[in-house]
């Protein structure tokens, strides 16, 4: 057996069995101090109760903040509008994507043209594509109604009827994050084996039983990846909110994200405990759902085996 | 006649030829100013006296060396060569300030003494307080050799200060705004201060929460009073009594009586004075005289009247039974402008010492009922996607809107050809009161004394009459002081646009809102409830009864932290 001197040597052991920590440990830093810390110095702030805020003295902790959250009727309203808007956006979003996907996947000409304009918005400020819109959609000037008023639709008051928000925000939301979806996908549908289709083709598959039968499945990590990240970006909703509406939570509150809420509470109210425990709850949501994804994957990977196996 | 004038003439060539200049002087140059000797021993017996300084103005090199003990040093070289700039200059800066009798020490008492007493001179320094060391420094050594000293002082001029002013004006209140700093600035040419824009009132009051916690407030900031409470409460705001008390640089007691009381009162809480008003403003009906002229409606002057008038005014031209001209447009939020109505209606918001909302109370439940008629009547409606309420008055789709005067510039540059637009005070009630409101200015207790010092120093300039009056000239804004009103240049505006005078006729009706801690989430959770009510989601009185639980839940939070 050759043994080498140098690597046998305590000291290089140690660095070498540690070394991975090293190159981690930049990375780890940042991340400790601008994410971890805060994290858990927001949770600790949760169950302040009596505080003072600019000299970081606590008096008394409780379980008050999340008590009268519980009891708050906009934090459920909050709750509810990002439910919604999380339930229509991200399907309705990936499905969308994924569409579009298949529709530049098909050789068609100037693909890259279009990807790069579907890419656009995504790479566009949210701020100012809220600005444009908030313009688009005003109801005496906007260009919406004017193109409606050549089909003799009525105005509509886009941005003051509440019940126009939903619909809204869900369009803005697959509008902006198209181009970054469709890459992704893009990415899945180049590494589905081209052999599974002409196999189907032999066989006389349909287009629309290929697409069912060998692309879902086989872009079944892709779906699962976005839907995870789709679902979180629609529960950081905000700034889109806070511009189109001019600093205010949408018509009758119709807007009110969980984070238009925690943000309300912290700057405009200097409820800070108050707002700490609701971002508490955000996490734990997110983390919930994500969760709940994982579980979903994992009963779908065990029953396909079931299937397979038997 | 000609005598006399070749005398003169005379004396003034055997002046400039007995003074320092030995070079003839230029034919443009002005003639010599008189100069007036002392003698070294008098000289000598004023070394002491308070009301005396020696100015050194050698070369800078020989001064520092050895000097007369308590002379300032000031370098008068250029001036001596004929720069009178620079004489004037440098002679400015020494007597900034300065009200005392000034000794000249130079050389022999000639060539510098001369440049320096024509600077003082030519800057309107009462001359009669020069004086002369009659054969300088020379003299002046050869006879008292023990008192000299090895370098003179360093100059006394104050300590170079600079502060920073966090505000949100834009347009022409930023212009006014930065004059009237450029002045002060050119008055203390040691204090500079850093205008800083920080966007809308929102925006600066977020940033100033941030930095409060991030130990980083700006020296000065405009902020309302009842964010300002806040910061009082956490005791990081400068109390300016023993500033405005100072007998240098304080206040005279004619100067105090000389602010409205109404806005002095909204600086003040218990003993101490945490700001000093600045941009004041009143809430007013603006209305289209073309308009009301047209559908035969006086400006009203009650509710009943008003409620009335906006629902003639109303207009659906294009049929689609949306109106497209309202009567009266509101700003987008009511929560803390409802004030005015509920003041009017006998009663008060919330209690300014306690923090109870009265939102269910008899006066509240008289004001929304008020209100939401119009608003049910399809006569009235928010600014909405206007964001501000004048901007549809200004393009004719509104007869009347209820806004600050503070938007006067705007109105009186944005508003479309044809339409004339003209203000009332608001439709009294039981009542007559009008709702002021505005910001203060704060100096928050950070940085150096000489910091604290010179923003003093700032705010008194910034609310002398003469400034306040400009100001108030150039915005929409009044004066924060009575005086104001026979100042020349606000006057002539008062003359020239009377809807300036309504806030001016106005003020003994004036009422500044709510401040305590937390009054104004308990007023938001109020104005969510007014728009519901308003929009027709919810019943009168279901939304005051929620707005009041909510409304004292708002307060009892806020003051936890």
């Amino acid at each position: 057996m050759r043994t080498n001197r140098l690597t046998d040597s305590p000291p290089v052991r140690f660095a070498l069995r540690y070394k991975a920590w090293l190159y981690l440990l930049p990375a780890l830093l940042v991340i400790t101090v601008f994410q971890i810390y805060p994290i858990c110095k927001s949770f600790l702030m949760g169950f302040y109760t009596d505080f003072d805020y600019l000299k970081d003295e606590v008096y008394a902790w409780g379980f008050d903040n999340f008590r009268n959250l519980m009891r708050d009727a906009d934090f459920a309203l909050a709750i509810k509008n990002t439910m919604r808007l999380a339930l229509v956006a991200a399907p309705l979003s990936i499905a969308v994507s994924l569409l579009f996907a298949v529709l530049l996947n098909s050789d068609i000409r100037c693909r890259k043209v279009f990807q790069s304009i579907y890419f656009l918005p995504f790479v566009t400020s949210m701020v100012a594509v809220s600005i444009v819109w908030a313009w688009m959609l005003n109801k005496d000037f906007g260009l919406v109604n004017a193109i409606l008023k050549v089909f003799g639709v009525k105005k509509i008051a886009w941005l003051t009827d509440p019940n126009m928000t939903l619909p809204i925000l869900v369009v803005l939301c697959i509008w902006k994050g198209l181009g970054y979806r469709v890459i992704i996908f893009l990415a899945g549908l180049q590494g589905i084996d081209p052999r599974y289709y002409q196999a189907a083709r032999l066989d006389g598959a349909r287009a629309m039983n290929r697409f069912f039968h060998i692309t879902l499945p086989q872009l079944g990590p892709t779906v699962f990846f976005l839907s995870i990240t789709t679902v979180i970006d629609v529960f950081k909703t905000f700034d889109e909110v806070y511009v189109m509406y001019a600093k205010e939570p949408g018509p009758l509150k119709s807007g009110l994200t969980i984070v238009y809420y925690i943000f309300d509470k912290f700057y405009h109210n200097w409820s800070f405990a108050a707002a700490a425990a609701a971002s508490f709850v955000l996490f734990l949501i997110v983390l919930a759902i994500t969760l709940l994804q994982f579980g979903v994957v994992r009963l779908v990977a065990l029953y396909d085996e079931r299937r397979t196996s038997r | 006649m000609k005598r006399i004038l070749s005398l003169l003439l005379c004396a003034v060539m055997v002046l400039s030829m007995a003074a320092c200049g030995a070079k003839a002087p230029a034919a443009e140059a002005p003639a010599d100013a008189p100069m007036q000797y002392i003698t070294p021993e008098d000289a000598k017996g004023l070394l002491d006296d308070s009301g005396y300084v020696f100015f050194d103005i050698r070369k800078a090199a020989d001064s520092g060396a050895k000097t007369i003990p308590g002379a300032q040093a000031w370098d008068m070289d250029k001036a001596k060569e004929g720069d009178a700039e620079a004489g004037k200059a440098t002679m400015t800066e020494a007597t900034k300030g300065l009200d005392k009798k000034i000794i000249l020490v130079c050389y022999s008492g000639k060539r510098y003494a001369q440049a320096a007493t024509n600077a003082l001179s030519a800057i309107g320094y009462d001359m009669s307080k020069v004086y002369t060391l009659e054969g300088g420094f020379t003299a002046w050594s050869e006879k008292f050799p023990d008192l000299t000293t090895g370098a003179a002082p360093a100059e006394t001029q104050p300590e170079e200060v600079e502060l920073v002013f966090w505000h949100a004006m834009s347009g022409v209140n930023e212009e006014a705004m930065q004059k009237i700093t450029d002045d002060f600035m050119a008055e203390y040419p040691y204090i500079k201060v850093t205008l800083q824009n920080q966007g809308g009132y929102t925006d600066l009051f977020d940033k100033l929460m941030a930095a409060a916690k991030a130990n980083q407030l700006p020296n000065l900031a405009q902020i309302y009073s009842n964010r300002l409470s806040w910061y009082v409460d956490k005791g990081l705001v400068l109390d300016l009594v023993p500033y405005m008390n100072d007998p240098e640089i304080g206040l005279t007691a004619e100067d105090k009586a000389d602010f409205p009381q109404m806005f002095m009162d909204n600086c003040i809480w218990g003993d101490g004075q945490y700001a000093m008003p600045f941009n004041k403003s009143m809430m007013v009906l603006y209305y289209n005289e073309g308009m009301l002229e047209e559908a035969g409606v006086a400006v009203p002057t009650t509710w009943e009247e008003w409620a009335e008038a906006s629902k003639k005014l109303t207009k659906d031209t294009d049929g689609d039974g949306d109106p497209d001209i309202y009567g009266t447009v509101f700003a987008n939020n009511l929560s803390t402008d409802i004030a005015p109505w509920v003041k009017q209606a006998g009663g008060l918001c919330m209690d300014d010492a306690t923090g109870k909302p009265f939102f269910d109370q008899e006066p509240m439940r008289k004001a929304v009922t008020f209100l939401n008629g119009m608003f049910q009547d399809n006569a009235a409606r928010f600014a909405g996607e206007d964001k501000n309420a004048n901007i549809p008055l200004q393009q004719g789709r509104a007869a009347m809107c209820v806004a600050s005067t503070s938007a006067l510039p705007y109105i009186e540059s944005g508003t479309e050809e044809g339409i004339v637009i003209n203000c009332a005070p608001l439709p009294a009630n039981e009542t007559d009161d009008q709702l002021y409101y505005g910001t203060n200015v704060t100096v928050y207790d950070v940085g150096s004394d000489a910091q604290k010092t010179a923003a003093w120093l700032y705010l008194k300039y910034l609310t002398a009459t003469e400034n306040t009056a400009y100001f108030a000239a150039q915005t929409g804004y009044i004066p924060v002081r009575k005086s104001a009103v026979s100042d020349p240049v606000f006057a002539a505006v008062l003359a020239e646009k009377p809807m300036k005078q309504v806030a001016m006729d106005n003020l003994d009706k004036g009422f500044q809102g709510e401040r305590c801690i937390g009054c104004i989430n308990a007023l938001n959770a109020l104005g969510d409830q007014l728009k519901l009510v308003f929009a027709g989601e919810k019943d009168l009185d279901t939304a005051l009864a929620d707005a009041q639980v909510n409304g004292q839940k708002a307060v009892d939070e806020a003051r936890n932290s």
